[in-house]
């Protein structure tokens, strides 16, 4: 087939599915609606997920370990600490901290914008060298660590994270299980949802697909259109749901900011970026097409 | 793509022992009895036989819609049953076909019926546009062309899926009853057209069970059903039989070749 003939049959796929929709715009209704909830779910859980992690961490919460150098620790006193630290087998990394680079994250976590803590002397911060670890460390060794380092003369004080890190830990990984199990659901849900309309459609048009088959259509031709409906289905739902949730968090992000400013964790709170939005549009179009893709399979062809 | 024209003397259609049954086990009804013919390009052939002789049956086997029990049929030297699944379609673009139930889209326009044909050639818009427009003059639909199909007399219907059928300008065209539902003068300009297309190097395959048919229409040759079994055509003899076409040879004679 010549390129012409290729993008004229193209054009008339994409026609068809298009005229398609506008045939029956009730039921073509019914599947964007009820791919939108679906695909409202799912997003609102991966945003959920994403903005728990981006608080946990934005918190400070995946440093186990934090120690506090004494006020009048050299910077390269806490540089060799971090080095020294570094070296035993459980840790994953030390890296130290000074006063000025502590005092720009409250300023952040505090999400009043630059120079709102302008007249706090930097100096009045503790230098301090962050342990991170590595994961299936033995239990009771953070303490262990902790008590070892708070001997040290250079160290005033030594912070480990108690059990309720664990929980908010605990927390961020149910929101990943959940994510993933609702990813799942509200894939076979889309797919299912798209497959029965695509079916009834299939069904509507069993005289225009054997007429097709008649006068010499091939397989693709026949599904083409379907498959456009199916992929225009998946696509509006996913544009629907996420114009919902976005108007949704809108309405809650002030509230919810001011409230992780207190934590000094503002500004955490986030909405998807242009390419997730990209990627959850194609992810609805992807599934639309694919239960599209079933509900034709069976009744048109040649 | 399947071109039968370019094939030359090859035969256009080619039937050899074929045999197709419907039903179970038991309660078996054959279709159509080891029949065997050979169709060479540009002929017009008159297929004639009463109800349930086996003419749509046959007409089916050659669009590869159903699958004879026994038996090859090939058009322009391959064999139908042998093609794959995705080269029926181009098999299918060189037969037209006018079907006694008309198989047209009622909702839609008769310019809409014989667009979706061509469209589905993959031809530019401007192409398409012309052949509907002639395909839709030629057999006395210009006026009508935007009516709904539903609105149209079993007649006009009948029209529309002609001008279907030719509008894509196919080597072969097979018409099942296409006269079914016409008057005579009607029936007479179906049939004119039809003897136009073949004169002008169309293989055409008519398949009737109206007597009166012979006396509008002068095929080359006549090939006669009766409960599946090939009979007699004309001055034919019955089963394996070679037709040729009057323009290509002295005369227009059947020649048994069994």
């Amino acid at each position: 087939m010549s390129y012409r003939r290729l993008a004229y049959s193209l054009l008339y796929i994409i026609t068809r599915g298009l005229r398609g929709m506008a045939q029956n715009p009730l039921v073509q209704s019914l599947a964007v609606g009820t791919m939108a909830v679906c695909m409202l779910l799912l997003c609102t859980t991966i945003l959920l997920f994403q903005n728990a992690t981006r608080i946990v961490d934005d918190w400070g919460m995946d440093v186990p370990i934090t120690v506090y150098m004494q006020p009048d620790a050299a910077l390269a006193t806490s540089a060799a600490l971090a080095v020294r630290i570094e070296q035993i087998p459980e840790i994953r990394a030390a890296r130290w901290i000074e006063p000025s680079a502590a005092l720009e994250r409250l300023e952040r976590g505090l999400g009043r914008g630059p120079g709102a803590i302008a007249e706090i002397d930097p100096s009045i911060l503790p230098t301090t060298v962050e342990v991170y670890l590595k994961d299936g460390y033995a239990e009771g060794f953070p303490e262990r660590l902790a008590k070892r380092l708070s001997t040290l003369d250079e160290v005033e004080d030594v912070a480990i994270f108690g059990p309720w890190v664990q929980q908010a830990r605990t927390l961020v990984a149910t929101f990943r299980v959940l994510a993933l199990s609702l990813g799942l659901l509200v894939s076979i849900a889309c797919t299912v949802v798209a497959w029965s309309m695509i079916r009834l459609a299939v069904l509507s048009r069993h005289t225009e697909i054997e007429i097709l088959e008649v006068v010499g259509s091939t397989t693709s031709f026949v599904r083409g259109p379907f498959i456009v409906q199916g992929l225009l289905q998946g696509a509006l739902g996913a544009a629907v749901a996420l114009g919902l949730l976005y108007a949704i968090f809108l309405q809650f992000y002030p509230l919810l900011d001011q409230g992780l400013s207190l934590l000094f964790a503002a500004d955490s709170i986030r909405f998807f970026a242009p390419m997730e939005i990209a990627m959850l549009l194609g992810f609805g179009s992807a599934l639309g097409a694919l239960g599209s893709r079933a509900a034709v399979g069976h009744h048109a062809h040649s | 793509m399947l071109v039968v024209r370019a094939r030359g003397m090859q035969a256009a259609i080619e039937f050899d022992d074929v045999s197709k049954t419907y039903g179970r086990v038991g309660r078996v009804r054959p279709a159509l009895d080891a029949v065997s013919f050979r169709v060479e390009p540009g002929s017009f052939v008159l297929l004639t036989g009463s109800s349930g002789a086996g003419k749509t049956t046959l007409i089916k086997l050659l669009l590869a819609m159903e699958q004879p029990e026994q038996g090859a049929i090939r058009v322009a030297g391959r064999d139908v049953h042998k093609l794959t699944r995705s080269s029926i379609p181009y098999l299918r673009r060189n037969l037209g076909v006018v079907f006694q139930d008309f198989r047209l889209l009622p909702n839609a326009t008769p310019l809409d019926n014989v667009r979706l044909a061509l469209q589905v050639l993959g031809l530019a818009p401007g192409e398409i546009k012309t052949r509907t427009t002639l395909a839709l003059q030629r057999v006395g639909l210009s006026t009508l062309r935007r009516k709904p199909v539903r609105q149209l007399s079993g007649g006009e219907q009948q029209r529309v899926a002609l001008a279907r059928a030719m509008a894509s300008r196919p080597p072969i065209l097979l018409a099942d009853e296409p006269t079914g539902n016409l008057d005579p003068e009607l029936s007479r300009l179906i049939i004119g057209e039809l003897d136009a297309l073949s004169r002008q190097g169309t293989t055409v395959l008519l398949a009737t069970h109206d007597p009166l048919i012979r006396t509008l229409v002068h095929p080359d040759h006549i090939l006669r059903l009766e409960s599946g079994k090939l009979v007699t055509g004309g001055t034919a003899t019955p089963y394996k039989t070679t037709i040729s076409h009057a323009s290509q040879t002295s005369g227009s004679t059947m020649e048994a070749v069994a």
